[in-house]
């Protein structure tokens, strides 16, 4: 009794030993003194457990932290087991100052566990200082650096102002993230691709990384752009003594550190348009534009259509633009396309919007097109001016009677200019739900084994195939092939039906083994005497002794034949048995 | 014989105890499994991503299989886990090739990895690499087919019939060949990928050797050798070294 409650209990201590672990948290950063440029890495590491909750760290207000993931780890050596989970981040600093970051708090099964904290210092300077001996940030220059600037510091309402971004690196980086602002006082669009070129600034070659925007502000006041910022990797080299591998097949050994650049904000001042000179029918754009319209042919029939086609050109905000409703004396106007597209031109954004519009003339005679007006302002003149088209005229001449309408469908009404599609986001695929996640995919052992039966079964085929054929060949090429091979076959199927005490026993024991002898060494044995019997087989392989006893069966049968000779039951199976054996020995002295 | 019966029974409890201690699953039936995958799939779904990955992880114990690894593969992205979700990406494809969400999935992974390794660009790699439309299971039954076809237009040359079927046959037999030898190679290949955040590559075992580069969580590399905790890696661009087990999942 006491022995089966001990079992129980060191089984129970097996299952608790996997329970109860020493658990321990340490909390690593990768540099202590660093500048408002720089950033850390610092891990979590909580031993004794692959579970636990994700840690909260005291004094992290006084950074950005951005999550760098999870990783576990659980070895078995010898019988121990380890585990581990380690929780990864990268720290930005908000201010400058002397931190205590930490300690990290865990829970783990209900219980919290905490670790040690870390002094942090932050300078305000631009360069950064390692402890510990490692890589050096040269202290001549920062290596990497981040300009944002707008070229109109006081722009009206709605006029455009060119917000350029700036990345200045003379260093290696393998990863760089942007961040721009949102721009939420603008309407922003793209200016061109982003551009990338060398520039000398003061003897230093410096590698410039240039993106654009055209931004037009939506209300009047004060607009701060935020800091833009870039988050690189940069890479730094050792300052050791070269060895074998710091040749570049092997990266010379270079260091990555975690950069955040910021750039400083940008400040506006919106003016609002005056009221001075606003029309009344005051389009709302702003900009430097032009306007032009065509009608392409200036004579056709009543009932035929003209295009009129109208081109707005500048650097004002066009994308959401509308004509004002055209309304000619004598002329039904239809809408039809309107194209839109913009180019970067003069270091500013362009846009040109085409509206197009069917007019058909309802009388004929000269129809004349007036011009059509639109009010804009002008920054650069700080008025509001009028574009105007020339005025045009149509010569209709009468038609047949029936005034041909050109049927506009709903669809030619629609605005077709399209857009391209943005991608806003990125995410994985949903998991997958269905029941064959609970088959196992792995061949089944049956499987691998069938392979290589396939294989022999397929070579034995083959093999057997040729057989075959090769008995084809030899029954085409020799045509007694097919008697010698049946022949004894034939003979033993013959001798089942010879029995002792058979009256015509001589006779058919003598044509059997005849029969046999012809087959099975190619002669009419049935047409020959006993004594030619004999010397036809003493041309084969079959021995003097075995042709001799051949002879003295057959001539014995002859006699049984035609000497009138009683047949005894027991004379019959001496001679049954002296065919058998000596058709025995033929077939082993035959080749 | 009673004392030997006694030391049997502590020898069993002992053996049983030291073996709970270690992570073992036994052996699970049909509805158990199915049971476990509802959970676990209800626990992605409600963002309790660990313990979907208990879940995935039991029942990859007991059965392995294309969307499992897939499953598990989006539970260790979720949690940030990017080297272990390639990893276990790249296990679902050798399942299920064709599948487009795993190629999408396993694509979009490696498009968030730091390091950038050359490929290679070998004209024969590439055509090799598209050989990969087969998993193993169905390499095997399309080369069992092959063998057959093959095999019976071989014993059938003799006779009259079409010379193109007969050798469409040899062709499919080729390709049955290689899809075969390419299965089985790619699911005889040894890789990992690095899932520290970032981890350092030496040039022999233990951390006193010369660090040749570093590389981050979710870089792929084929394994050369292991040795005392330590890993010899080497990445498609050729570069070598040998980096500690527990940086990486292999």
């Amino acid at each position: 009794m006491n022995l089966v409650a001990g079992f129980f209990m060191m089984a129970l201590m097996g299952v608790t030993q996997a329970k109860a672990a020493n658990i321990n948290v340490q909390l690593e950063v990768s540099e202590s003194d660093i500048t408002l440029n720089d950033s850390i890495n610092v891990q979590v590491r909580v031993e004794g457990t692959q579970s636990g909750s994700e840690p909260t760290i005291a004094g992290a207000e006084n950074f950005d932290v951005q999550g760098g993931g999870t990783s576990t780890q659980f070895q078995m050596i010898n019988g121990r087991t380890s585990s581990a989970k380690t929780f990864s981040y990268s720290l930005f600093p908000k201010k400058a100052g002397t931190f205590i970051f930490g300690p990290a708090t865990v829970e783990v099964d209900g219980k919290k566990y905490s670790s040690q904290s870390v002094q942090i210092k932050v300078n305000a300077g631009t360069t950064g200082t390692n402890s510990g001996g490692k890589a050096t940030v040269p202290k001549e220059a920062t290596p990497f650096y981040i300009t944002a600037e707008i070229d109109q510091k006081n722009p009206y309402v709605n006029q455009q102002v060119v917000y350029t971004f700036r990345f200045y690196r003379r260093a290696d980086v393998v990863n760089a993230q942007l961040g721009l602002p949102d721009f939420q006082d603008f309407l922003r669009q793209d200016l061109e691709k982003q551009k990338q070129f060398e520039k000398n600034i003061n003897g230093v070659m410096w590698v410039v990384t240039e993106i654009r925007h055209a931004l037009f502000p939506t209300h009047e006041g004060q607009i701060t752009i935020a800091p833009a910022t870039l988050d690189v990797t940069a890479v730094f080299r050792e300052r050791r003594e070269r060895s074998f591998f710091d040749d570049p097949f092997f990266w010379g050994g270079g260091q990555t550190r975690q950069l955040r650049l910021r750039s400083d904000p940008v400040v506006l001042n919106v003016r609002p348009l005056p009221e001075a000179g606003k029309d009344k029918n005051f389009s709302g754009m702003v900009g430097a534009l032009k306007i032009s319209a065509d009608i392409g042919k200036k004579q056709i029939v009543q009932g035929d259509s003209v295009t009129l086609t109208i081109t707005v050109k500048g650097d004002a905000n066009l994308e959401g633009f509308s004509l004002p409703e055209l309304s000619f004396p004598d002329v039904k106007v239809y809408d039809d396309k309107t194209q839109f597209n913009t180019e970067p031109a003069g270091g500013r954004l362009v846009g040109t919007k085409i509206f197009k519009k069917a007019l058909v003339p309802s009388v004929a005679g000269e129809v004349k097109i007036p011009a059509i007006i639109i009010p804009v302002f002008n920054p650069e003149k700080n008025q509001y001016e009028t574009l105007r088209t020339a005025e045009m005229s149509l010569k209709v001449a009468p038609g047949n009677g029936n005034e041909k309408m050109t049927h506009v469908s709903a669809a030619d009404l629609e605005d077709k200019s399209k857009r391209r599609i943005e991608i806003v986001g990125q995410d994985i695929m949903p998991i997958k739900r269905n029941l064959e996640a609970l088959e196992d995919a792995r061949p089944p052992q049956w499987l691998k084994w069938s392979l290589p039966l396939v294989l022999l079964l397929m070579l034995g085929a083959h093999i057997a195939a040729w057989l075959l054929r090769r008995r084809a060949r030899l029954i085409d090429k020799d045509a007694g092939f097919l008697k010698r091979e049946k022949a004894f076959r034939n003979f033993n199927k013959a001798m089942k039906n010879l029995t002792a005490g058979d009256p015509e026993i001589y006779a058919r024991a003598s044509n059997l083994l005849r029969s046999y002898l012809g087959d099975r060494l190619g002669f009419d044995g049935k047409a020959l005497s006993a004594l030619d019997v004999e010397r036809r087989l003493g041309r084969t392989t079959v021995q003097a002794q075995t042709a001799g006893m051949i002879k003295q069966i057959l001539q014995s049968c002859e006699t049984g034949q035609y000497g009138n000779v009683a047949v005894s039951a027991e004379k019959s199976r001496q001679l049954i048995d002296q065919v058998k054996n000596v058709v025995a020995k033929v077939e082993k002295e035959v080749r | 014989m009673k004392g030997r019966i006694n030391l049997f029974i502590c020898a069993l409890g002992f053996l049983i105890s030291a073996s709970t201690s270690s992570a073992l699953e036994e052996s699970m039936n049909k509805n158990d499994l199915s049971s476990l995958l509802h959970k676990a799939n209800e626990a992605f779904q409600q963002g309790s991503y660990q313990e979907a990955i208990d879940g995935y992880q039991t029942l990859l114990a007991n059965v392995e299989n294309g969307e499992l690894h897939y499953n598990i593969g989006n539970a260790f992205f979720r949690v940030g886990e990017l080297g272990t979700a390639i990893y276990h990406f790249r296990k679902a494809a050798l399942f299920l090739p064709r599948d487009a969400d795993i190629r999408y999935n396993l694509a979009y992974a490696r498009s968030k990895v730091t390091d950038q390794v050359e490929g290679s660009a070998n004209l024969l790699y590439k055509a090799w690499s598209y050989l990969s439309f087969m998993n193993l299971r169905e390499a095997y039954f399309f080369f069992i087919f092959a063998i057959g076809i093959a095999g019976t237009a071989f014993l059938l040359r003799k006779r009259e019939g079409s010379l193109w079927l007969r050798r469409s046959c040899g062709l499919l037999f080729v390709l049955a060949v290689l899809i075969f030898i390419h299965a089985h190679f790619e699911n005889a290949k040894k890789f990992g990928v690095v899932n520290a955040v970032e981890a350092k590559i030496y040039s022999g075992v233990g951390r006193d050797n010369v660090v040749l580069f570093t590389l981050h969580a979710g870089t792929e590399f084929d394994i050369n050798d292991q040795a005392d905790g330590w890993v010899q890696i080497e990445l498609s661009d050729g570069k070598k070294g040998w980096i500690a087990a527990h940086d990486v999942i292999l």
